[in-house]
């Protein structure tokens, strides 16, 4: 005998009650999904630096959303909520320290694409990217490639708006640097 | 470096609309060729914008079905565990009981026994140890159904 027996509307297949109990219905989630991901996987690819840990993390951000119970008032509510969700999801893989060893890198990361600026900012981005603290790029990327105001990144990363505002102006000076200190070597 | 320029925001607004550099008034592209701090932002946010592009090109996404299917999936699993909790608390209760029920009734027993041989004695029928044992037995029989009913209400999973 099962729960399945005993207690037949919690345990049978009918999904009526599982729906109601997501967030968002199949055909909003879609949506949201089809226009949330690619921004969001770009996030966790170029902040974390790996290609298959931003699909893990992705994915797993995406299914923490809707298992969450708290209900977001609107899309961008929803989408500032994802971002939250996959920066804990990035800190605690950091939080969990392991060295990667070079072997263990998918090819795709070190392949060069056919391609105009995106390439090029692609590739000063990188190795300068990688030379920032993991938060100080999360900060960045929220900034300046989603467009997020200071209390919103305040809001997504669970730091104070005053110190987002004097790291993202820390952040900023480095990467600018980095990239004009990149960008003489590649002119060399 | 001061950590404010009064024409930052607008910088900011034309990177942001996309109208940066082509867009943009000659006295604004001045006013970045002189100033440090927006300087800093064109070269940062005009970078990570085209690696924004880029990268969501890259992007190798499953069929938003299969996310939805997998969250369904960890709800309901989190909502059995909810579900069983209580159920195996029960169930612990009904072993404790049955437990403490035999060890009353090994104890009254063995203490009857001592006051059977006193009645004995002295001619008695011993009808209170009779009364109490069939009582207690009846307990245990409860206690016992009890537990095996909470334990067959589980899912097998749960059991092990």
């Amino acid at each position: 005998m099962t729960w399945q027996q005993v207690l037949p509307r919690f345990g049978d297949g009918d999904t009526a009650m599982a729906d109601a109990a997501l967030p968002m219905d199949n055909e909003a989630f879609a949506g949201f999904y089809e226009r949330s991901a690619r921004p969001l996987w770009a996030y966790l690819a170029r902040v974390s630096g790996n290609a298959a840990l931003a699909d893990d993390l992705m994915q797993e951000s995406f299914v923490r959303f809707l298992c969450s119970a708290q209900m977001a008032r609107g899309e961008v509510d929803c989408r500032r909520y994802l971002f939250r969700v996959a920066t804990n999801l990035m800190r605690d893989h950091w939080r969990q320290a392991k060295t990667t060893s070079i072997e263990d890198v998918a090819e795709e990361v070190f392949a060069v694409k056919d391609g105009s600026a995106q390439v090029e900012a692609l590739t000063m981005l990188g190795p300068a990217m990688a030379q920032m603290r993991p938060r100080d790029k999360q900060i960045l990327w929220l900034a300046h490639a989603e467009g997020y105001s200071h209390k919103e990144i305040a809001e997504i990363t669970g730091l104070g708006s005053a110190s987002v505002r004097l790291l993202l102006f820390r952040a900023r000076r480095r990467m600018a640097e980095l990239l004009r200190e990149g960008s003489s070597r590649r002119a060399l | 470096m001061s950590l404010n320029c009064g024409r930052e925001k607008d910088v900011a607004a034309m990177l942001e609309a996309g109208h940066w550099p082509a867009a943009c008034d000659a006295e604004l592209r001045e006013h970045v060729v002189g100033c440090a701090r927006c300087g800093d932002l064109v070269l940062v946010a005009s970078t990570m914008q085209q690696a924004r592009i880029a990268a969501m090109g890259e992007a190798r996404l499953q069929a938003s079905g299969v996310i939805w299917w997998r969250a369904q999936l960890r709800r309901r699993q989190a909502a059995m565990e909810a579900i069983a909790r209580p159920v195996r608390g029960a169930q612990w209760f009904a072993w404790l009981v049955g437990l403490a029920v035999l060890v009353g009734f090994v104890v009254v027993e063995l203490r009857q026994g001592g006051l059977a041989k006193v009645e004995a004695s002295l001619g008695g029928a011993g009808f209170l140890s009779g009364d109490v044992s069939l009582m207690v037995a009846g307990l245990v029989v409860l206690a016992l159904l009890g537990g095996v009913a909470a334990w067959l209400a589980m899912d097998p999973m749960d059991r092990e």
